[in-house]
């Protein structure tokens, strides 16, 4: 072959490359940042789970034995879910922490902002003695292909990484979804049953006695009850985020030699927006 | 003994839960004909039921937690990789191997020097 044609052939197969790749993986890190970003809520409604059992105790010690209690008795009879809602925050931050290494390996930020590599452009331009047209054209070249570069180094070990854990992220996405919409809201139930309980008894026991206390009583019934409304909307978001985290990986797996793919770009910004309303919606109940 | 699973412990939480507001709504139901002795033995019952659901549930959370351990040690191990590879991406040294070869790559193909494209090509 002459060096013509080896360097035709050359060229072809960079571009053909350059072209495969052309679409940076950026969508696979909105989606995982936000992903990430949900995630990072969970403590929240966690920590509710135990306090879910702390506020259910103190209804049920009032109504048993001398009616009195004080926040060791509380925590001793919740010290079994106190571990259990510690055991699960170490499972979420599991999944966090997947979905935040995946979003930095994706981000396309990475070789733009890198300093080093400018400063080294600059310095190999200076030498060689290239026109500045020719100086501003190997800039704008340099940036694409580097990026591309970095695409073709970085997608393999996305694909790998998102084909060898889609199984897992499933299994761990749906797990915590279980914990959340079944558990909890049966704590939550077992709480709104302990208090619809509690305060019925009492009024019922101290009406005709003292009937404007049954309605500021009444008063204090309907507060709790409207906290714990918002405490369940909460668990209905973050269980309906986690469905989207596992859609979207289960996506990402189907898709995974494809990542920059226009359609997967489209609904993996869609899943990054639920995800980000979610997030939003979970914050305001806490 | 066969195992309890996650499921089975939240079938019986709903369950202890489903009885103690049944007893609870016969309670306050029949209030009035209910001795005292009565209300306070029904109600005793209800508490401990909603304490049997509650720590139901918390072996289901424990359970279902167990079951996950596998699939946990593996995103662990991969998010380890990840990491690495991110990592790897982002230090000065990659990213100068990256940068010097694409500027080859971009100068000769600026030049137009068919040799140099070749070259700079075989290098990436």
């Amino acid at each position: 072959m002459t060096s013509s044609a080896r360097a035709r052939a050359a060229i072809w197969m960079a571009v053909s490359t350059m072209s495969i790749a052309c679409m940076p993986p950026r969508a696979v890190a909105t989606y995982a940042a936000a992903a990430t970003r949900v995630t990072s809520e969970f403590p929240a409604i966690a920590g509710d789970m135990h306090a879910s059992c702390l506020r259910f105790q103190s209804f049920s010690l009032q109504r048993r034995g001398d009616g009195w209690y004080d926040e060791a008795m509380l925590r001793s009879r919740c010290a079994a879910t106190d571990t259990a809602v510690t055991a699960i925050i170490g499972v979420n931050r599991v999944l966090a922490a997947y979905f935040s290494a995946l979003a930095r390996l994706a981000d396309g930020k990475v070789v733009s902002t890198d300093t080093e590599v400018k400063l080294l452009s600059a310095s190999i331009i200076g030498r060689t003695g290239m026109s500045q047209a020719q100086e501003s054209a190997v800039g704008a070249l340099l940036q694409y292909v580097s990026s591309t570069l970095l695409d073709i180094s970085r997608r393999p070990k996305l694909a790998q990484a998102i084909a060898s854990q889609n199984a897992n992220v499933i299994v761990v996405a749906n797990g915590l979804r279980d914990i959340v919409s079944r558990d909890y809201r049966q704590l939550l139930n077992n709480e709104e049953t302990a208090a619809n309980s509690f305060y019925r008894t009492i009024v019922r026991e101290g009406r005709q006695r003292e009937p404007l206390a049954a309605v500021l009583l009444m008063d204090v019934r309907d507060e709790r009850a409207s906290q714990l409304d918002a405490r369940r909307e909460a668990l209905d978001a973050y269980a309906k985020a986690l469905g989207t985290i596992s859609s979207g990986h289960q996506k990402l797996y189907l898709r995974r030699n494809k990542l920059g793919a226009k359609e997967m770009v489209a609904e993996l910004a869609g899943h990054a927006e639920t995800l980000d309303k979610l997030a939003k919606r979970i914050e305001k109940a806490f | 003994m066969p195992k309890l699973k996650a499921d089975d412990a939240r079938d019986l939480a709903r369950h202890f839960h489903a009885v103690a507001v049944a007893i609870g709504e016969h309670r306050f139901s029949n209030w009035d004909n209910l001795s005292r002795t009565a209300r306070a033995e029904l109600e005793s019952m209800e508490w401990t039921l909603l304490n049997d659901s509650s720590d139901m549930t918390t072996r289901a959370i424990v359970l279902q937690v167990e079951d996950m351990s596998d699939a946990l040690d593996g995103i662990r191990k991969a998010t380890k990789k990840l990491s690495k590879a991110a990592a790897g991406i982002q230090s000065a040294r990659s990213a100068i191997r990256i940068g010097s070869n694409a500027i080859a790559l971009a100068a000769a193909i600026v030049t137009g020097n068919a040799g140099a494209i070749a070259d700079a090509i075989a290098k990436l």
